[in-house]
This record gives structure tokens, C-alpha cells and sequence, in this order.
């Protein structure tokens, strides 16, 4: 019975981190490769590099359907980043060190289902790669994990466990892939 | 003692049971694919997807471990046993004292088993009737029986496997592990 609250409440709170730390290790991504590009912009010579960014942020806010104008949606763009980011150091640290592996695997391979309908149901854009691209990520990560469990399961029901997780995971990277190519082809054709 | 040699059957249920699985799991994601997407090269790109996912995913589950890591015979000598494996694979040698657990399994859908190990996270599935012929080997070799599970071999391992990491389980219980 313990072992089952335990094993429930390590699946909540693995789903929990996993998206916050996903969605920020995605959001740091994009940053570095926007200075990146930026800083490159200005040594060719563009006067105002950070436009670029400001037009990344600005289509990512639209594509979720709100005004980029608007300068309370702004500012509390930025107060969630900075809760995520303060969130996400102390429980990643948790999770990765003392959290179950079986439920980590299938809390990642459940992220990944659950973005991967919600970027192909609701979101559009860039908003909507970014979804993808996350749910892909962690599909991935379900998929990785699942594999590694089966390896090292001491017995077949834990194998038949991780497998039925990877099951998930499976299904979910499929879409993500397949999500990852229609929003970057919904972006090269401006939609 | 001369060398004993006992062929080992494959088991079809658990790699049907997969093939089924991972069949549905690809149908699941081929049927959405087709509602989410009109373009042709969408939908075919998605067969080929999920072919690709399917394929790799049924070989590791089911193929892998319920063939190609079942031994086809077993050699049973006075240094230990001997699990000669499918496809040409390197056999496997375990000497007498090197081996961890001699078990008898029943599955989910109440199929007996048995498996043998020489490390805790890692087993040869194998028939039980061999399993049963082995632990007698074993008794006559070592003077006691194997232990028939995880829980007889050091009590407490499984219990600590679902409240440890990977991690912190594997150094914890480092002097089980299989010796190089």
C-alpha cells in the first residue's frame, strides 16, 4: 500500500517537474540560439539585432492566442519564467537523484502524449513547434528510459512494466515527429 | 559428472503478446496521424514512422528478450553451467559459485517459467523443468539449493529496487553483481 502511494505520488510530481524543466530547458534553448544569432546579425551589420528575438516572442504569444502588446501578458510571461526557473533547479535536483526510475519513465512518456495532443489540437506557430518539440523531447526521454528499464528490471513483471510505458512513449513520438515537420512547414508557409 | 546437455524451447505467447501490443500501439498512432493530417505525404510519412517505431520497439521487447537472449541449450558440467545462445551469440559460462538464483516463475497469464542468474538486473529465461534440474545440479554441487528468488538471495533488494534510484540501488548492491 505504501509502496503504491509512493510509486501514485512520484507520478504526479515527476509530471510536475518534467514539464516545468522541459519547457524551461526549451525557453534557454531558443534564448541562446536567438544571442547567438543576434550577435552574428550585428557583426554583418545590423544596427538592431534584438529585433529578431522580439519577433520570436512576439509570434510565440500569438500563436497562443494573445496580443503581444499587451503589457500585463508580458509581464507575466516573465514572472512564470522566473517562478519556472526557481522551481525547476530544486525539484529537477530532487528528481533526478532520489525520484523511482519506473516512475520518472512513465511520468516522461505521459508529458510527451498529453503535449503532443495538446500542440496538435490547440496550439498553432511557433507556440505550437515549441509544444512539439517538447512533447518530443520527453516522448524521447519516455522511450530511452522505458529501454533502459528493460535492461535492468530485476524480473518480467517490471519489464512488462516498462515496456507497456514505452508503449506510451512510442506513440508519442511518433506524433512528435510528425508534429515537429507540420509546424515548421505551417511556419515556412506563414500560416 | 559428464557434461549434460538440455535443449531449451521458445516461449511464442510473450512474443505474440508484444507483436500484438506493438501492433495496436502503431494502429493507435496510424488512425490519428489520418484524422489530424489531409496531406498524402503526412499520412505517409507517418506509416513510415510508425513502421520504424514499431519495428525497433518489438525487436527489443519482444524478439530480444524472448528469443534472442533465451538460451537454445543448456550445458551442465561439474565447473558449472554452460547457456549456449541463438544466432551464433557467444555462450554464456557460469561457474557453480557465480550463480546468483535458480528460479521458478509463474507470468501474468499463469505460464510457469523458470530463469537463471549470475547478476541481479540481468536473467536467462529458461524452461522450468530445466530450472528444476538445475537447482538439483546445484545442490549436489554446492551442498544447498539456490536461492529461488531476489527476496531468498539477500532480503530486502526488491523492496529497496522501488524506493532507491537505479543508481544508488546498483552500488548498494555492487557484491551481486555479475564478476568479469
Amino acid at each position: 500500500m505504501i509502496i503504491a502511494a509512493l510509486i501514485i505520488l512520484n507520478v504526479v510530481t515527476n509530471v510536475f517537474s518534467f514539464l516545468v524543466g522541459m519547457i524551461l530547458s526549451t525557453l534557454v534553448t531558443f534564448i541562446v540560439v536567438e544571442a547567438f544569432m543576434s550577435t552574428i546579425e550585428y557583426l554583418q551589420g545590423d544596427i538592431d539585432p534584438t529585433e529578431n528575438f522580439s519577433t520570436l516572442l512576439s509570434s510565440f504569444i500569438s500563436g497562443q492566442g494573445g496580443d503581444p502588446n499587451d503589457g500585463y501578458l508580458s509581464a507575466a510571461i516573465d514572472t512564470v519564467i522566473g517562478v519556472f526557473d526557481i522551481l525547476c533547479v530544486g525539484i529537477l535536483a530532487v528528481s533526478l537523484n532520489a525520484y523511482l526510475d519506473f516512475p520518472k519513465t512513465l511520468a516522461a512518456s505521459i508529458c510527451g502524449l498529453a503535449i503532443a495532443i495538446y500542440a496538435s489540437t490547440v496550439a498553432s506557430g511557433l507556440g505550437g513547434l515549441l509544444l512539439s518539440v517538447i512533447g518530443l523531447e520527453l516522448s524521447l526521454y519516455g522511450v530511452w528510459e522505458a529501454g533502459k528499464g528493460i535492461r535492468g528490471a530485476p524480473d518480467f513483471n517490471t519489464k512488462t512494466a516498462y515496456g507497456l510505458s514505452g508503449l506510451v512513449a512510442l506513440v508519442a513520438t511518433g506524433k512528435g515527429i510528425l508534429g515537429v515537420f507540420d509546424s515548421l512547414q505551417g511556419l515556412n508557409n506563414g500560416d | 559428472m559428464e557434461t549434460k546437455t538440455l535443449v531449451n524451447s521458445i516461449k511464442y505467447g510473450p512474443i505474440m503478446t508484444w507483436g500484438f501490443l506493438t501492433t495496436l500501439a502503431v494502429l493507435i498512432l496510424e488512425f490519428w496521424i489520418f484524422v489530424d493530417y489531409r496531406d498524402t505525404s503526412f499520412r505517409i510519412l507517418g506509416i513510415i514512422i510508425g513502421f520504424a517505431l514499431g519495428s525497433i520497439w518489438f525487436y527489443y521487447v519482444g524478439i530480444k528478450i524472448h528469443y534472442l537472449e533465451r538460451p537454445k541449450s543448456i550445458e551442465v558440467s561439474d565447473e558449472g553451467i554452460k547457456l549456449n545462445m541463438r544466432l551464433g551469440k557467444r555462450p554464456v559460462i557460469i561457474a557453480w559459485p557465480d550463480v546468483r538464483t535458480i528460479e521458478l516463475i509463474t507470468s501474468f497469464t499463469g505460464k510457469q517459467d523458470g530463469m537463471i542468474r549470475n547478476d541481479i538486473a540481468w536473467y536467462y529465461p529458461i524452461d522450468r523443468s530445466i530450472a528444476l534440474e538445475l537447482r538439483g545440479a546445484y545442490h549436489q554441487h554446492m551442498g544447498k539449493y539456490p536461492p529461488k528468488n531476489l527476496k531468498e538471495l539477500c532480503p530486502g533488494i526488491v523492496e529497496d529496487r522501488l524506493s532507491m534510484s537505479s543508481s544508488q540501488w546498483n552500488r548498494k548492491y555492487e557484491r551481486f553483481k555479475k564478476k568479469n
